[in-house]
């Protein structure tokens, strides 16, 4: 099921009528697909389970580490105490209500999903919801002022105009710019009827 | 030495105060001598700046304990290399040291500073003049690195023994320097703001100090993370540990910046964004310097931590202040040239980029923040760490990389359906067959799969850009490789660009292998026992005590065999019942398929006086996989407890680098100027002699 | 010996900030039109480089070659408009700075020629 979902999302980015929506379809996908944890096999070694959940636990003494990570005795008897309870039967939930009973809510290494701390999850969605939307509103608006400025540029005839007015300058344009160019000689000198760059070396 | 190096700082804080007074002065009352004057003293604060360093690298090499900080960092069987270690390993050292990296960026910039600037250079001036003397201020009177005792020990405490990694020469000051760096962009935008400069002629400066400086700290951070991966036995490479996320978020911020500038130099557009976007970045560094001294949140790298928190967050607070009211100040002045003609256009798509990165940076800012808001607002403390942040910031990271293969595709201006086509076929077919090939080879975690496809879609669409470049060059009659070079040659910040793409790719392949696959076993060998995972067998072959005066170590001597799980099938499925994913083979006794591969000799150390133990970590690295393993501790009955695991692409983690490093060299080398200047002065007349 | 090098120290610095009042070279701020033109000139060559960008984008198949062609006479024409001005404020200032360097020259004790020629190429 999950694949081919992400075959729909690859697909849409594919040949978009507007790739913005077909963006904001895939960010949505991907946002869904990371909450759904999916990343729970059934075939999983209660090894990797312990692994996980010390991966969720924080080290009460150490400064910002899980005991996933840390060396210290009390991470030491933690981990083999997560693995004790899978042991016995314990659910990831159950392990983790085991320790915040014991050490409290901050054992966690994530906030809990409920009351309060939902709000740590909740934010971040309107975070990026909002960044999402206020960029695309504000190209909105960028593009109707520019609709309305463009309007009022300049018609081919002005263009000659100038042109002519400022002959003199804008072979001394060309010149400089043969410099640098990549451009072969014969392709920018069917550009129009503006004197255009001699290719002064080969 | 103290005495001299006491005698600099304070000179420093003279001269960087008579710089920041006397070049504003000097310019308001038309005074030339005076600015000239100012400009040179910021000069000499970088002089100070080198003296007041030296004096205390030389205090290291003399071992001169008589001086606190020296005391405290060093003793006399410190390797001498390590001085320069020891020179930053704490809070003052530190904080020397950006005063040092600050000040001679600061010089060099203002010395190569264009004279198109020369309105708004006094205020450039003036800021640097007092972010330095913040910082010489901070250095005379709160925290000194010139402290004496008053009773000279016979020996000092040595350096922190995490620190003795040659890794530490470099990810420190490249992740300080990083961090300050961006002071130098923000300088120059804030200088042409205050001067009413509002062009585009800071573009280029800002664009060229922010790309060095976003280097510097991108590399500084990819240093550290290899350096946690093989010595600090967390087993990991990123914790999002506070500290890694303060450094983390400017460098987010610069990274929108970099991409949204190219849309000012090409179209005219994004002004005020992108010094919006200067001004939180450099208050994001202000931000991690706080947190960096004594912040209120705590983190694995409090090797520096200090009671300075009130200091920096007053001085956190001031650039917030200043930046904000500046770009309320300057907001109506800053227009752009032309507008947004449709929205898939490459500018578009660059403004959902930098949203993207500001949610990344605004969500990690809200999970750095929230353990303090919970403690405020209902008095429970709450921890935040990486399950919180994998979760977060993951999808909205690969919503960047999708964007990464889109945004490059599309033209500026605006797409015509037909080009649209043409150019999202390719990209599309390639990550698709990614994808179904990974289904056919059975391989699990629709996330990662999908992750992977975008990782193909992302870098087909990087081949064709430069495919198709070089076929419309060779059609014009360059050969291949010409035509290639004189793509890559023709647009830089572009191709540069793409470089650094591919290496954000290869990081990717890296993040979602070992986020995803990575195997793991615990377990404790005796000599001559095995431990087996996967298709892997460690055999404990020998131990070697390499202890010293100062700590008691030791490595094993370890030999890695490839196996065939056939050749081990009862211990396997004796294992699964058990639920464990590795076992322990007592016998040496070697099967018929097994392999010699590799040796590895993973290192445990013991620090007495420091009451810490350091490990490095033996790996056994291929493309594919690393085999990883952990020594814990060497136990009292003779056996050494491994944590042990295989990290699915974690190569590609580090094979970025050196791609990062060339990209943004080649982003940032200096484009020769189009112009024949002796036909120009002819047509225009100029004098030669004039100013 | 330290208290040694450190008065020293402060002595250099002493005298490279006091320098510049009493040297005998005199300093002028830069002047407005100088910068104009150093301006002027920093968005001609910007104009160049969106030149040479645009032909690679046409080279790569991102422009029609009506929108390159458009594109690349519009920044042609601002260019050379820039080129106009520069001309005209240069050699005006050119006038205008000769005569006052002869008048300077006249006063020799007020502020006459450069600020710091060496100071600052533009390759940043």
């Amino acid at each position: 099921m999950a694949p081919r979902l992400s075959f729909a999302v690859i697909e849409q980015c594919a040949l978009p009528a507007n790739p913005i929506t077909a963006i904001l379809v895939a960010l949505l996908l991907s946002v869904l697909f990371a909450l759904s944890g999916c990343i729970r096999e059934s075939d999983i070694t209660l090894e990797q389970r312990a692994h996980q959940l010390a991966g969720e636990l924080m080290c009460p003494i150490c400064d910002g580490q899980t005991i996933d990570g840390s060396n210290a005795q009390i991470a030491i008897d933690m981990r083999l105490k997560v693995r004790d309870l899978l042991d016995e039967g314990s659910t990831n939930a159950e392990v983790k209500d085991y320790f915040v009973l014991r050490y409290g809510q901050d054992i966690l290494a994530a906030p809990e999903r409920s009351g309060f701390s939902l709000l740590a999850w909740i934010v971040p969605v309107f975070i990026v919801l909002g960044g999402v939307v206020i960029a695309l509103l504000s190209i909105k608006s960028m593009r109707r002022s520019g609709l309305e400025a463009q309007s009022a540029g300049g018609t081919s005839t002005v263009v000659k105009q100038k042109q002519n007015d400022l002959s003199d300058y804008l072979a001394h344009v060309d010149r400089d710019l043969s410099v640098g160019s990549a451009i072969k000689s014969d392709e920018s000198n069917k550009s129009g009827d503006a004197p255009s760059s001699e290719k002064a070396k080969s | 030495m103290a005495d001299l190096g006491v005698m600099a700082l304070l000179l420093g804080l003279a001269l960087s105060a008579y710089s920041a007074i006397g070049v504003v002065i000097g310019e308001k009352i038309g005074m030339a001598a005076l600015v000239v004057s100012a400009r040179r003293a910021l000069y000499m604060t970088t002089v100070t700046a080198i003296v007041a360093s030296g004096a205390l690298i030389n205090a290291f090499v003399q071992n001169d304990f008589s001086i606190a900080y020296v005391a405290d960092h060093s003793n006399t069987l410190m390797d001498r290399a390590f001085v320069w270690v020891a020179f930053y390993a704490g809070n003052e050292g530190s904080l020397l040291y950006i005063l040092l990296a600050l000040s001679v960026i600061s010089a060099i910039s203002v010395w190569f500073a264009p004279k198109r600037l020369a309105r708004s250079m006094p205020w450039t001036i003036a800021i640097l003049a007092i972010i330095q003397l913040f910082y010489f201020g901070v250095l005379t009177f709160f925290a000194s690195p010139f402290e004496l005792l008053d009773t000279v020990p016979l020996d000092g405490r040595g350096i922190n023994p995490l620190l003795t990694h040659p890794g530490m020469f470099s990810h420190p000051p490249l992740l300080m320097g990083g961090l300050i760096s961006i002071t130098i962009p923000f300088a120059f935008v804030s200088g042409a703001l205050i001067a009413g400069n509002y062009g585009d002629d800071w573009v280029d400066v800002a664009r060229v100090s922010a790309i060095i400086g976003w280097g510097v700290l991108g590399t500084g951070m990819l240093l550290g993370a290899w350096w946690a991966y093989t010595i600090l036995g967390w087993g990991g490479y990123w914790a999002w540990d506070p500290i890694e996320n303060v450094a983390l978020m400017p460098w987010l911020v610069m990274t929108a910046f970099l991409h949204s500038i190219m849309v000012q130099k090409r179209r005219g557009m994004f002004r005020l964004w992108n010094v919006a976007l200067l001004n939180i970045a450099f208050v994001l560094a202000q931000l991690g310097m706080f947190i960096n001294r004594g912040g209120p949140v705590v983190s694995v790298h409090s090797f520096a931590a200090s009671t300075l928190g009130a200091i920096f967050l007053s001085f956190m607070l001031a650039s917030l202040v200043f930046a904000f009211a500046l770009f309320l100040w300057r907001m109506p002045q800053l227009k752009s040239d032309r507008a947004m003609e449709s929205f898939v256009s490459r500018e578009a798509s660059f403004l959902i980029n930098n949203f993207l990165f500001l949610a990344v940076m605004v969500v990690t800012l809200w999970g750095v923040l929230f353990p303090l808001f919970s403690d405020l607002a209902r008095d429970v403390s709450v921890s935040v760490s990486a399950p919180y942040f994998d979760r977060v910031n993951g999808p909205v990271l690969l919503g960047i990389v999708v964007m990464m293969g889109i945004g490059p595709l599309l033209p500026w201006r605006k797409a015509s359906a037909r080009s649209m086509k043409q150019w999202f076929v390719w990209p599309t077919v390639v990550g698709m067959i990614a994808i179904g090939v990974l289904i056919a080879l059975g391989v699990e975690r629709p996330v990662a799969i999908f992750a992977f496809g975008v990782v193909a879609f992302v870098a087909t669409a990087i081949g064709e850009e430069w495919w198709r470049g070089t076929v419309g060059r060779h059609r014009s009659g360059d050969n291949w490789a010409l035509a290639w070079w004189r793509l890559v040659n023709g647009n830089r910040p572009r191709h540069g660009g793409y470089i650094v793409h591919i290496s954000i790719l290869m990081l990717a392949l890296g993040i979602i292998g070992t986020n995803f696959y990575q195997q793991r076993t615990d377990g404790a060998l005796a000599l001559g026992e095995s431990l087996v995972i996967d298709n892997y067998r460690i055999e404990y072959v020998d131990a070697h005590d390499s202890s010293r005066p100062d700590r008691i170590a030791q490595w094993a001597e370890m030999t890695i065999y490839r196996i065939d799980p056939d050749d081990y099938k009862q211990e396997i499925s004796f294992a699964k019942a058990k639920g464990s994913s590795g076992f322990t083979l007592k016998d040496s006794r070697i099967r018929p398929n097994d392999e010699v591969i590799d040796t590895i000799e993973p290192w445990h150390g013991f620090y007495i006086d420091f009451n810490m133990a350091s490990v490095r970590s033996g790996i056994s690295s291929t493309v594919v996989e690393d085999l990883y393993v952990i020594p814990r501790d060497f136990l009292a009955d003779g056996r050494v407890s491994l944590a042990v695991s295989i990290n699915p692409l974690a190569w590609w983690l580090w094979a970025s680098g050196p791609f990062f490093i060339l990209g943004t060299m080649v982003a940032l080398w200096p484009q020769a100027a189009v112009e024949r200047r002796p036909a120009r002065k002819r047509l225009i007349g100029e004098s030669e002699g004039e100013i | 010996m330290p208290i040694l090098l450190g008065t020293l120290l402060a002595l250099v610095s002493v005298v490279v900030i006091v320098y510049p009042f009493i040297g005998s070279k005199k300093y002028r701020l830069v002047s407005d039109s100088f910068v104009t033109r150093e301006k002027l000139r920093a968005e001609r060559l910007r104009i160049y480089r969106k030149i040479s960008d645009v032909e690679a984008d046409f080279t790569s198949g991102d422009l029609t070659r009506a929108d390159y062609q458009q594109q690349r006479d519009q920044l042609r024409i601002a260019a050379a408009e820039i080129l106009k001005q520069e001309s005209g404020s240069s050699i005006s200032n050119v006038k205008r700075d000769e005569e006052l360097e002869k008048q300077i020259s006249r006063l020799r004790e007020q502020s006459a020629t450069s600020n710091e020629a060496p100071e600052g190429g533009d390759t940043l």
